[in-house]
């Protein structure tokens, strides 16, 4: 770039200082410097009667994506859909929407009433047990362990006979069970008659009882 | 122009980043709103302690103990007169089980039982942490077992173990012969070293215990029949031999004995081809006393 072509784009761009501007004028007095600067001013004239329109931010993309290229290989291509960075565009409005429906998620789960219900144990098979007590003059006799989370008011026994023979039939899953039976509300028995029994902890023994797993028959053997 | 882009980034993720408090606070908010807070309204305590026991509940549930547990548990302490300061107590233990990743329903079991026995409080406590004491030394057995080279198939298999081990603690048996039991499973071969016979194994011997044998001697039975190769449904069926045994008039730790010399003389082929192997044989109450005979009978 000669000084003269330096001179006249800080010209043009308005911004050439008192001492360049004597400079310039210099340097105008050459009739080969004279027409170019004539061109340029009359270019400016007919530029200054053009309306543009403004750009829009993805003009530069968009036209980028109009060139024609070299076809890649597949795997290039592919490669590049997986790490070819994105501009991501987004306004406030999409943002809270999204921040309410991470926030929102998991209480819909937890809400949700079709989900289906947890399976914490499963357990095809379920055995009938019948516990008897002997308790003649017993007005009510309860039966209270771990099957009912020791609720004392739960299962009562019935005294069929009249003779204080009670007893009570209780479906079972496998498991080991303690349990006592309750006399009136008040004493608390252990099954004189129970297959094992256990120290309660509490100055008691529980009575035992077990729930073989017939699944067993189809497991390990 | 550029300072309101990260102005909106700012905010942005600062809502992203807020995003899992709100959806946790939202989440406790709801939890006591729902049958804890009611349980809590209901209770007829003086507002210091309800708020004490407010905030131990509330401990509870986030450590992960279920909130109707939790409810459940306050709700019977109330019931049965307990004082604030021993229901705290109470749900503490329960708490910090929880926050040891132990199971947790035999403690609650055990707290429930004494409050419907009617125990004192003070003793409630003991008991269920002494029951949360055992659970540990039985967690910490079973994963020495895993270390050992003793699979899990399926996780419930593994809290299984835990409480079944616990129950033979619970009854004596020591540790170190749990772990001569789970050093004889590791030992078998890969399809026989499984969590199931260990719990199975605790299982049965804790049962044997109950039956009256010594642990020492109930650690030895079940320990001859894991050397031996038995599998599952052979240790489970070991209680019913002994019962047979029982009936006989042995005394429970002769019986004991004798069932181990039968084990040691059994050929492996003999069992794996004997009628025992036929499913319908070990059906629960097939040989044991029917309605009527004072023990739970099989319907």
């Amino acid at each position: 770039m000669t000084r003269f072509e330096a001179l006249l784009e800080s010209h043009l761009a308005g911004a050439l200082t008192p001492d360049e501007q004597r400079e310039f004028a210099g340097l105008l007095t050459v009739d080969e410097n004279r027409r170019v600067f004539d061109a340029h001013r009359r270019t400016a004239r007919l530029l200054a009667g053009v309306s543009l329109p403004p750009l829009y931010p993805t003009f530069t993309e968009e036209v980028l994506a109009r060139l024609p290229e070299q076809r890649a290989p597949w795997w290039e291509r592919l490669w590049d859909a997986f790490w070819a960075p994105r501009a991501l565009r987004w306004n406030l409005a999409s943002a809270v929407a999204l921040s309410l429906v991470i926030a929102a998620s998991p209480l819909v789960w937890k809400a949700w009433p079709g989900r289906p219900p947890e399976v914490l144990e499963h357990s095809s098979v379920v055995t009938v047990v019948r516990f008897n007590f002997e308790a003649a003059g017993a007005r009510q006799v309860a039966l209270c362990g771990d099957f009912n989370g020791w609720q004392p008011d739960q299962i009562f026994l019935s005294d069929t006979t009249g003779r204080g023979h009670f007893s009570v039939t209780l479906p079972l899953k496998p498991g080991r069970y303690a349990y006592m039976f309750v006399v009136d509300g008040a004493s608390w028995v252990t099954d004189p008659r129970a297959e094992a029994y256990r120290d309660d902890g509490f100055g008691n023994q529980n009575a035992l009882v077990t729930i073989d797993d017939r699944d067993l028959d189809h497991g390990e053997t | 122009m550029a300072r309101r882009k990260y102005r909106g980034i700012v905010l942005l993720s600062a809502m992203a980043l807020s995003a899992p408090w709100c959806t946790r606070a939202t989440a406790q908010e709801l939890e006591t709103r729902g049958e804890l807070a009611r349980v809590l309204e209901r209770a007829e305590l003086p507002s210091e302690s309800k708020a004490l026991v407010r905030q131990k509940a509330v401990e509870a549930v986030r450590a992960g103990v279920a909130e109707r547990d939790v409810a459940d548990l306050v709700q019977r302490g109330v019931r049965r007169n307990v004082q604030a300061s021993d229901l705290v107590r109470l749900l503490d233990v329960v708490t910090q089980a929880k926050r040891q990743e132990l199971p947790t329903g035999p403690v609650l079991d055990k707290m429930r039982e004494g409050l419907a026995k009617q125990v004192p409080s003070d003793r409630i406590v003991t008991v269920a942490a002494r029951v949360s004491g055992t659970l540990a030394t039985s967690r910490d057995l079973v994963r020495r077992a895993e270390r050992d080279g003793v699979r899990v198939e399926a996780p419930t298999e593994r809290v299984q173990a835990i409480e079944a081990i616990a129950d033979a603690l619970g009854r004596g048996v020591a540790p170190t012969a749990v772990g001569e039991l789970s050093r004889r499973i590791a030992e078998a071969p890969r399809d026989r070293a499984t969590m199931a016979r260990l719990n199975v194994g605790g299982q049965v011997t804790a049962d044997l215990v109950a039956m009256r044998v010594s642990p020492r001697e109930a650690v030895e039975t079940v320990g001859a029949a894991l050397a031996q190769g038995f599998g599952v449904r052979d240790i489970v069926r070991l209680r019913e031999r002994l019962a047979q045994e029982l009936k006989r008039g042995r005394t429970p730790d002769d019986g004991a004995a004798r069932l181990r010399d039968e084990i040691r003389a059994e050929r492996p082929e003999a069992r794996e081809g004997s009628p025992e192997k036929d499913p319908s044989r070990d059906r629960p109450g097939r040989d044991r006393e029917g309605p009527g005979g004072g023990r739970p009978g099989r319907r």
